[in-house]
């Protein structure tokens, strides 16, 4: 299968100015996604994940750095996008209870965006509408109510159907299932890898649930205040982590099986909390929770390093490229 | 063989509401031993929290307690006096909320906060002095692995991070549980890494007091590891009981069977499925299984009669047809 880019990050920032100093919530972050691919995004609240989503979507435009996509470029905000390009970038929020209006009907809620882009040319959007609502598997009776009648489940449905209407080919999950029990979590991730194959979707997969990744994702990149600290292949990931970061992440998993606490790796206690955007230290910014931290690492950011093949990491333990056996 | 610390039996609790009676809880029971660290697992909206504040008789004042016991050390909670009530809860049992936050009032340092506990779950015929709380307090904070309990103390709730709140938090129960400390949910607001030493923490402390631990959780992971015996809830009922390796080994009931494969293993093998259908409306709930209707094996009797717990040996117990009666 050739590998197509749909969507390049390059050397992505963006800051925010508040009355205390400026926010750096987002330094310097590259990365691609290919066609039909899940990418993944994991990190702790406050690292950052979630504006890298946003900036994508144009929600706020970058400070600095380049968002590419289907080899246009989009490094703006939503205000200045063509049309176009709005249906094709589609985004599911984490908490449907506020991302959907509690006073429109999940009729109304589904009609938008095709009204938006003009999406049933013959005029008829409730037929377009229930079409969707048989995609996300809601029977034709709920159309007229409100989503606070609904489940948790069946609400996250039509933020999906929402973000599907206009036929995207690319769409930023941030968090979606987080906010939703186990079985109906697996219900939703199901409906969204069908999707993914029907209509040829690339995703951006925001979370912080690793378990969770490890079954969704085919290449996941983790994020640090701001910064990607590691990215791999999701299998080469899991089982070689490199990034003591990551490692610190993947101790601390609770599992069920035996199976899955022999994949840890070997212990690395988690210690300390992630700190403010605000002062985020010098050097690298995992430094003082590190177990492993030399001098250098409060002095000078390390770099990305492509330390096996497709395995990017920027930690000093792992100083120059690809020389690992 | 240890003493039975809480027995909790046949609970029903049921809330009214504008549209009629919520009937959540149905026939819960619940057996802690001294020392023992029990485990109550289910999703969101199945009860477990309602037991809890059963048994601490926190209930929210819509809440109806419609039949049961609650025997804390001999004695039934629920006919309990209000002075006898106010002692246990001054001098033996206590909670950890889920969000530390919302627990802390905001407008009051933590300081303010934690010395009010102390002094409150300090006998009340020798008043501590201001100094005796003081260092009580100190001491509380330290327990709980805070750094600069001092500055601390003279801290607003929203200086500190979501980890400290939550240890805050856990400092005040302490002050008071001298016998049995709830948990509920103690992790679920917070990043994993800091859920890590949170859990780690609050099982050091309970295994060096020798404190019975009630742990509630959504998160199946998060209660292994953590406690010796597991309740498994859905829809107000308690459907399983057993030793924690023994229920993550041989489950038995047909929604904790379905409940673990829902849970995304860090092995990777795909996405699990599902439990089709939702939790029942306890607004409108029959007299038979509540899980009937997601079952796999149902059977017609399912539908008109609940299950009683049959006892399947191993110390397990599953409310489900399929292991017992006719």
């Amino acid at each position: 299968m050739p590998v197509e880019e749909i969507l390049t990050v390059k050397g992505l920032s963006k800051y925010f100015k508040t009355t205390r100093g400026v926010v750096k919530a987002v330094e310097d972050v590259s990365f691609s996604v290919m066609k039909n691919e899940t990418f993944g995004l994991v990190g702790e609240s406050g690292s950052g994940k979630s504006t890298v989503g946003h900036v994508i979507m144009g929600i706020y435009g970058p400070t600095a750095g380049s968002i590419t996509f289907m080899g246009k470029d989009i490094s703006m905000g939503v205000g200045r996008r063509p049309k176009e390009l709005k249906k094709q970038l589609q985004i599911v929020f984490q908490d449907p209870a506020s991302s959907l209006n509690p006073r429109r009907t999940i009729m109304q809620i589904l009609e938008l965006p095709l009204r938006v882009h003009h999406l049933a040319p013959d005029g008829n959007y409730r037929e377009k509408v229930f079409e969707i609502m048989n995609l996300i598997e809601l029977p034709r009776e709920f159309a007229e109510r409100y989503p606070g009648e609904q489940g948790g489940g069946e609400k996250q449905a039509v933020a999906i159907g929402r973000a599907l209407a206009t036929g995207p080919t690319f769409i930023v999950l941030d968090e979606p299932t987080s906010a939703l029990d186990v079985s109906i979590q697996a219900k939703i991730i199901n409906m969204l890898m069908k999707f993914q194959k029907d209509f040829n979707l690339s995703y951006l997969f925001i979370t912080h649930n690793l378990s969770l990744m490890r079954n969704v994702a085919q290449r996941v990149a983790i994020m640090y205040l701001g910064k990607i600290v590691e990215l791999a292949d999701t299998p080469e990931f899991f089982s070689n982590p490199l990034h003591p970061y990551t490692k610190m992440l993947l101790s601390a998993v609770p599992v069920i099986t035996p199976e899955e606490e022999a994949l840890k790796p070997e212990k690395v206690r988690s210690t300390g909390e992630i700190s403010g955007a605000l002062n985020i230290p010098p050097g690298c910014s995992f430094h003082p929770r590190c177990p492993f931290v030399m001098d250098t690492c409060s002095k000078v950011v390390p770099s990305m390093v492509e330390y096996r093949k497709g395995h990017y990491v920027a930690c000093y333990l792992y100083p120059s490229a690809l020389n690992a056996e | 063989m240890t003493e039975q610390l809480l027995e909790v039996k046949d609970l029903h609790v049921n809330y009214k509401v504008y549209e009629g009676l919520l009937k959540v809880l149905n026939g819960v029971f619940l057996r802690v031993s001294e020392k023992e660290k029990v485990g109550i697992i289910g999703e969101s909206g199945c009860g477990k929290t309602t037991t809890m504040k059963a048994i601490m008789r926190i209930l929210a004042a819509n809440a109806i307690v419609a039949g049961g016991t609650i025997a804390y050390k001999g004695q039934d909670i629920l006919q309990l006096e209000r002075q006898e009530l106010m002692r246990l809860r001054r001098t033996s049992m206590s909670m950890i909320f889920q969000d530390p936050t919302a627990a802390l009032n905001p407008v009051f340092k933590v300081g303010e906060q934690l010395e009010d506990i102390v002094r409150y779950s300090e006998s009340t015929t020798n008043a501590p002095t201001k100094r005796e709380v003081r260092i009580r307090a100190v001491e509380l904070l330290k327990s709980a692995a805070l750094p600069e309990p001092e500055r601390i103390l003279d801290s607003y709730p929203f200086q500190l991070s979501g980890g400290m709140r939550q240890r805050v938090c856990i400092a005040m129960s302490l002050a008071s549980a001298k016998d049995l400390l709830i948990a509920d949910e103690p992790g679920t607001s917070l990043d994993v890494t800091i859920e890590d030493q949170i859990m780690r923490l609050l099982k050091e402390i309970v295994e060096e007091r020798g404190l019975s631990v009630i742990l509630i959780s959504h998160s199946v992971g998060a209660v292994k590891g953590f406690v010796t015996k597991l309740y498994v809830m859905y829809a107000g009922t308690m459907v399983e009981e057993a030793p924690a390796e023994e229920l993550f080994s041989n489950p038995v009931h047909p929604y904790t069977q379905s409940l673990l494969k829902a849970v995304p293993k860090l092995t990777g093998g795909g996405v699990p499925e599902g439990i089709a259908g939702r939790i029942p409306s306890y607004l409108s709930v029959t007299d038979g299984c509540r899980f009937a209707s997601r079952c796999r094996f149902v059977k017609e009797h399912c539908h008109t009669t609940a299950p009683p717990a049959f006892d399947i040996g191993n110390n397990h117990r599953v409310a489900c047809f399929a292991y017992g009666g006719s």
